[in-house]
């Protein structure tokens, strides 16, 4: 490569340093608030320095909550890994089902479902929000696991990636298995289901996130304490009013929202780029 | 669309599409259906009878100040995080591209924002900046600057701005740092032989070739800033100080559900629905064009 | 064992005709070659007796039983496909095995028949690999151990050879025609290289838009072409074309360039028309001391060792090719005197293109 080395080396390194280090800033000052007494952290200006009081802070966080909300936080995690699970595994399920039969199958109403499924990308909830909440309480799914997930499991973006994906694989693939003598579902079993695995795992990832981070629909559809998802159990924390707010608490459990997703995103990143570049096109 | 070799089943096409037909219309085109049609009704105050107002409901919210304001809340909103995560996200991109050594690291240190929820994004910020405890507001303080962003609006603003494009950067990144791995390293090469220093060439050769995700990308922030920060702003702002942040996602959801106005935040929903239609119809014409390369 | 017949077979895609009418019978345990230009229907044809294609009118029998309706898992048939079509995921024995897995046969059996075919192929060493960890030539030899593995009444090959480099594809092509010497098995193999299709066949059958031209063993087609199309596509390099009238008494052909051709049997019927005829390179000899039929103005030579490829002319329009055998030292410009034997000369309608 050309001019790779020489001095404009140090400031490339300087500006991704800053980079890093200014993504990470607010992340390290949070974890220091979930190390501290919560009269450390009033104390202004707040040390930048770990304390001792992390693992209490993160037991309080998890099995008691603050005393305002006084809803624990694991229970919280567990609603958010649900909904998240759910979520993920049903847009691949119901997405990779469609595809299959749009690509693989003649029928009337084909080119109709097509675009009923594109015209969703045109309509994300905030634009319907009202009248989805009036449906959703109709069909009595207010405060309840359906409720959370189902409306959200309808996914144009990853219908049109495996339909996209499907339409790679050689025709003679299907032919060879007709003649081997595996109809429709065993075709999608055997063959297409084992050849889309890196895909599954790349969108399982984005989809992960998309539905852990969550705001908006829990916001409407969950009034139950008990349904509360971690994103939206913060938002309760802090809506005791500045003087009430136990930091400390409130700081342990946005670190226990973001490990899990971040973790996601870290460990699977090969799949995750992937994910998100191929989800795009 | 081209129909491939495959099966010939009446029935079982149906079946497999059931689910996601099933739930796209009860919960997106039903419903977008009912908003398009109370955006044209008005209930009378006892909520006992509606009747057909034709577009009197868009009529009104274009006068209303509050809906004006929120319009031009948006725009900076938006613009100002469009243009600082794709800045940003550029700078490093091009600068992880340069480096040798360390690549991969700096790479997988500034993409995991991406899965922070804005929500969450929005609490990180709040905290830093918190008149009281926040250790930038008293950063700020000790230099002489006030910050209050609970009574400032311009300085609520910038720090929701600060969230949103925060948690945007790592996003916008990957695609910068694709794009550029795509370039063909045999250009730059031939540039630099036909004599292009290393500023010439970024400027003429390897932005150019960028060009066409970078403008995917402003579609794609313009998409987030307008409908993905909902969270930042109901977490960190709740909209205010008076309206100084209240962008037209959080108006919708504050109108229908706190200020309960049905036939106002229909019509809202409407005009929000031709914004993300055109947004989407340039993002899918442009899409096609790249395919055309 | 079984045999194919085809009767009155056509085909098309809306309201194109692919196919026009194909009728043949193929023999139990024939190997018959279906060879023609790309877009002439041959793979069509292949398809529709595998069951990939409907039939649109006319039928097709296998095993005396008309099967035009029946799925192609239910034909008794095998094919082997130009990309080898594997399943990516799966290894070797997987592959071979799937179709009898898919059949409810016992571990045991598809364990038995899989090692036999692996035996005969002589891949017992890569039954554990991944269809990516093979070379070309080994991926063709599983497609091939997949279609045996069934023991089908039929084994249908759709350009098996054409995606492997040339001497692969030479070596591939004898080892098909061993092992059907060994199976036995009616096989249809379709191909666009004539060269295969003549070394394979035990009868051919040329089509041409759809059309069936000629259907014989490859020395008749050689020897006796029906039609202007056969005797171009077969044989290389590729028969001359010269434009021609045969003369009142029909028992020679004029020639371009003043040259006159005896003829082996009069053309009574024939005389005084104009005629496009046909001579194959390999059938001009050089004269020697012998009276020539004509004298060739030579612009190219190219020398095969084996043999001597000569580019001429004779007169204004007859451009000509001759292959001479051996390594002839023959110079350009040169005029070489040639003779041609009367029963190496045929003769074609220049507008029906028909034999006459």
């Amino acid at each position: 490569m050309i001019e790779k080395k020489g001095m404009g080396t140090w400031l490339t390194h300087a500006v991704l340093i800053l980079g890093v280090l200014t993504v990470a800033f607010p992340i390290y000052v949070t974890f220091v608030a979930s190390s501290l007494t919560l009269r450390e952290v009033l104390d202004a200006p707040m040390t930048l320095i770990p304390g001792s009081h992390l693992v209490e802070n993160y037991r309080t966080a998890l099995f008691s909550g603050t005393r305002m909300n006084a809803t624990p936080v694991a229970g919280m995690l567990l609603n958010s890994l649900i909904m998240a699970l759910v979520i993920a595994s049903g847009k691949i399920v119901i997405s990779l089902l469609s595809a299959f039969a749009v690509v693989y199958f003649r029928f009337p109403l084909r080119m109709v479902f097509f675009w009923m499924i594109f015209i969703t990308l045109m309509l994300p909830v905030e634009v319907r929000i009202l009248p989805t909440f009036k449906v959703v309480s109709d069909l009595e799914m207010l405060n309840s696991f359906p409720g959370l997930t189902i409306p959200l499991i309808a996914s144009a973006t990853a219908t049109f990636l495996f339909r996209q994906f499907f339409m790679t694989i050689p025709d003679e693939l299907v032919e060879a298995s007709k003649i081997d003598g595996a109809g429709p579902m065993r075709f999608f079993r055997d063959v297409l289901l084992p050849l889309s695995r890196t895909n599954i795992a790349a969108l399982f990832v984005i989809l992960f996130i998309y539905g852990w981070n969550q705001y908006l629909w829990p916001l409407l559809i969950t009034t139950d304490h008990r349904m509360d998802t971690i994103v939206i159990g913060i938002r309760r924390m802090l809506a005791a009013g500045d003087d009430q707010i136990e930091w400390p608490v409130v700081m342990a459990t946005t670190m226990l929202a973001m490990i899990p997703p971040v973790l996601v995103v870290v460990v699977m990143q090969r799949w995750f780029v992937k994910g998100l570049v191929d989800s795009e096109k | 669309m081209r129909v491939r070799v495959g099966y010939s089943n009446k029935v079982l096409p149906y079946i497999l599409v059931a689910p996601q037909v099933i739930i796209t219309l009860v919960f997106f085109i039903w419903p977008a259906s009912q908003a398009l049609y109370q955006s044209v009704q008005r209930q009378d105050p006892f909520g006992l009878r509606t009747r057909f107002v034709g577009l009197d409901n868009f009529a009104a919210i274009l006068e209303d100040p509050g809906y004006l304001n929120s319009l031009y809340v948006t725009a900076i909103f938006s613009i100002s995080v469009a243009a600082l995560a794709l800045g940003l996200a550029l700078l490093l991109a091009v600068s992880a591209d340069r480096v040798i050594r360390g690549a991969t690291a700096y790479k997988t240190l500034l993409i995991w924002p991406y899965a922070v929820a804005p929500a969450v994004a929005g609490v990180l910020w709040m905290f830093l900046f918190n008149p009281t405890i926040g250790s930038v507001a008293f950063a700020l303080k000790a230099l002489g600057y006030d910050w209050n962003h609970l009574l400032d609006g311009n300085q609520a603003m910038l720090l929701v701005v600060l969230a949103a494009t925060w948690k945007q950067i790592s996003y916008n990144f990957i695609f910068f740092l694709a794009g550029l791995q795509a370039i063909p390293k045999s250009l730059i090469e031939a540039a630099a032989i036909d004599g292009a220093g290393r500023n010439r060439r970024f400027w003429t050769i390897i932005l150019p070739l960028l060009s066409p995700t970078a403008f995917f990308l402003l579609v794609v922030n313009v998409v987030y800033a307008f409908f993905d920060t909902f969270g930042i702003i109901h977490s960190v702002t709740s909209g205010g100080p008076a309206r100084a942040t209240e962008i037209l996602v959080y108006k919708v959801y504050y109108d229908a559900f706190e200020a309960l106005d049905l036939g106002g935040s229909a019509a809202q929903s409407v005009i929000l629905m031709a914004i993300v239609i055109s947004l989407t119809v340039v993002q899918f014409r442009y899409v096609e064009r790249r395919v055309h390369y | 064992m079984a045999e194919v017949s085809l009767r009155g077979v056509k085909k098309q895609f809306g309201a194109t005709q692919v196919i026009h009418g194909v009728d043949c019978e193929i023999e139990d345990g024939e190997f018959v070659v279906i060879v023609g230009p790309s877009g002439c229907g041959k793979s069509t044809l292949l398809r529709m007796i595998a069951g990939l294609e409907e039939v649109s009118s006319g039928d097709i029998a296998i095993a005396g039983k008309v099967v035009n309706t029946v799925e192609p898992k239910d034909r008794n048939i095998a094919m082997v496909f130009q990309n080898y079509a594997l399943y990516p995921h799966m290894s070797v024995y997987e592959n071979m095995a799937y179709g009898l897995k898919i059949r409810g046969l016992p571990k045991t059996e598809i364990r038995e028949r899989v090692d036999r075919a692996a035996g005969i192929l002589q891949i017992e060493a890569l039954l554990e690999r991944r269809p990516r960890q093979l070379s070309g030539g080994q991926r063709q030899r599983v497609a091939m151990g997949r279609a045996i593995v069934r023991d089908p009444a039929v084994f249908l090959f759709d350009e098996p050879l054409s995606n492997l480099d040339a001497k692969l594809r030479v070596q591939m092509r004898v080892e098909i025609r061993k092992l059907h010497q060994t199976l036995r098995t009616t096989s249809v193999y379709v191909t666009h290289d004539q060269v295969e299709a003549m070394t394979l066949a035990d009868r051919l059958i040329v089509m041409n838009a759809g059309r069936v031209e000629q259907i014989g063993t490859p020395i008749t087609l050689y020897e006796d072409p029906a039609t202007l199309f056969v005797a171009g596509f077969l044989g290389s390099p590729a028969m001359n074309f010269l434009s021609g009238s045969v003369s009142a008494d029909g028992r020679s052909v004029a020639l371009p360039g003043g040259v006159t051709a005896p003829l082996a049997a009069t053309h009574g019927a024939a005389a005084g028309r104009p005629v496009t005829v046909g001579i194959r390179p390999e059938h001009l000899d050089l004269a020697g001391d012998a009276p020539p039929t004509a004298t060739i103005k030579v612009d190219l030579v190219e020398l095969l060792g084996a043999d001597t490829i000569v580019h001429g002319r004779i007169g204004d329009g007859g451009l000509l090719l001759a292959r001479i055998d051996g390594a002839v030292p023959i110079r350009t410009g040169e005029s070489l005197p040639v003779v041609l034997a009367p029963n190496a000369v045929h003769l074609f309608d220049p507008g029906t293109g028909a034999r006459i």
